[in-house]
């Protein structure tokens, strides 16, 4: 019996499952960032105030537009996390070698505790 | 009292130390288990022994033989496993992965790899003890 193997292959699907699997759990801040992104557009586009953003305005001490705008003109986090994880996956497919797929998996750090 | 319950095949599933063994035989057999009872101290691991009528018998290890642990990763070259106890249960992992599982019907095991890599061979085949060994296409 004869059993033909595809080693790296394997090697790579589960590091594919791992960065997919460390990129499912949006990051707190993430979530927290999407949601004041589009509070700030409602403000700046439909002036809709969210209360929240008025509130964080007033404790930085700054007008409402000034803050949306700030917000704004910030990264993304979940569209920098979304290419983050593009990122690793195609430089995990890409790899000839374990120590390459290792390499790119000690990119992403310490997985968090759940 | 030690109470070793087995299945059909001397499997030992269970290894129970008593320090009050008044009814448990009983209890056992109302419950259908198949049992031996030894008068030891100590705890016998699950693994190790298995039974044979109602004697505790080690198991033994396969005599298998390898060709050689590390072959190119050609797809062409390979490692040969010898002489596996047939019909064995053969289970390759890759990591923490399993990749491939089946029943191995012949005496010969070839493995290679059209790639490179570490990946690990289980061979199991009661009563023998299971046999593991890693090998890596270059």
């Amino acid at each position: 019996m004869r059993i033909n193997l595809d080693v790296l292959s394997s090697v790579k699907e589960q590091a594919e499952t791992q960065i997919n699997r460390r990129f499912s759990r949006p990051a707190d801040n993430a979530v927290e960032y999407s949601a004041k992104r589009e509070a700030a557009r409602d403000y700046l586009r439909l002036g809709i105030e969210a209360p929240e953003l008025a509130a964080e305005a007033e404790l930085m001490g700054v007008s409402v537009e000034n803050l949306a705008r700030a917000i704004l003109a910030k990264t993304d986090v979940a569209l920098q996390r979304g290419l983050e994880r593009r990122r690793a996956v195609l430089a995990v497919r890409n790899a000839k070698s374990k120590a390459e797929i290792d390499a790119v998996l000690a990119t992403l750090g310490p997985e968090m505790p759940i | 009292m030690l109470y070793l319950v087995h299945d059909d095949d001397g499997r030992i599933t269970q290894s129970n130390r008593v320090f009050d063994p008044t009814g448990y035989d009983k209890l056992l057999h109302d419950e259908n288990y198949k049992f031996v009872k030894l008068d030891v101290s100590t705890v016998l691991p699950l693994d190790s022994h298995y039974i044979v009528g109602s004697e505790v018998v080690p198991r033994g290890r396969m005599s298998l033989r390898v060709t050689k642990r590390r072959f190119k990763a050609d797809g062409l070259d390979a490692a040969v496993i010898k002489n596996l106890p047939v019909p064995c249960e053969v289970t390759i992992s890759v990591g923490e992965g399993v990749v491939d599982r089946q029943t191995a019907t012949d005496r010969d095991l070839e493995l290679s790899s059209a790639t490179p890599g570490v990946f690990k061979v289980l061979i199991e085949k009661f009563p023998f003890l299971p046999w593991t060994a890693e090998f890596e296409a270059v």
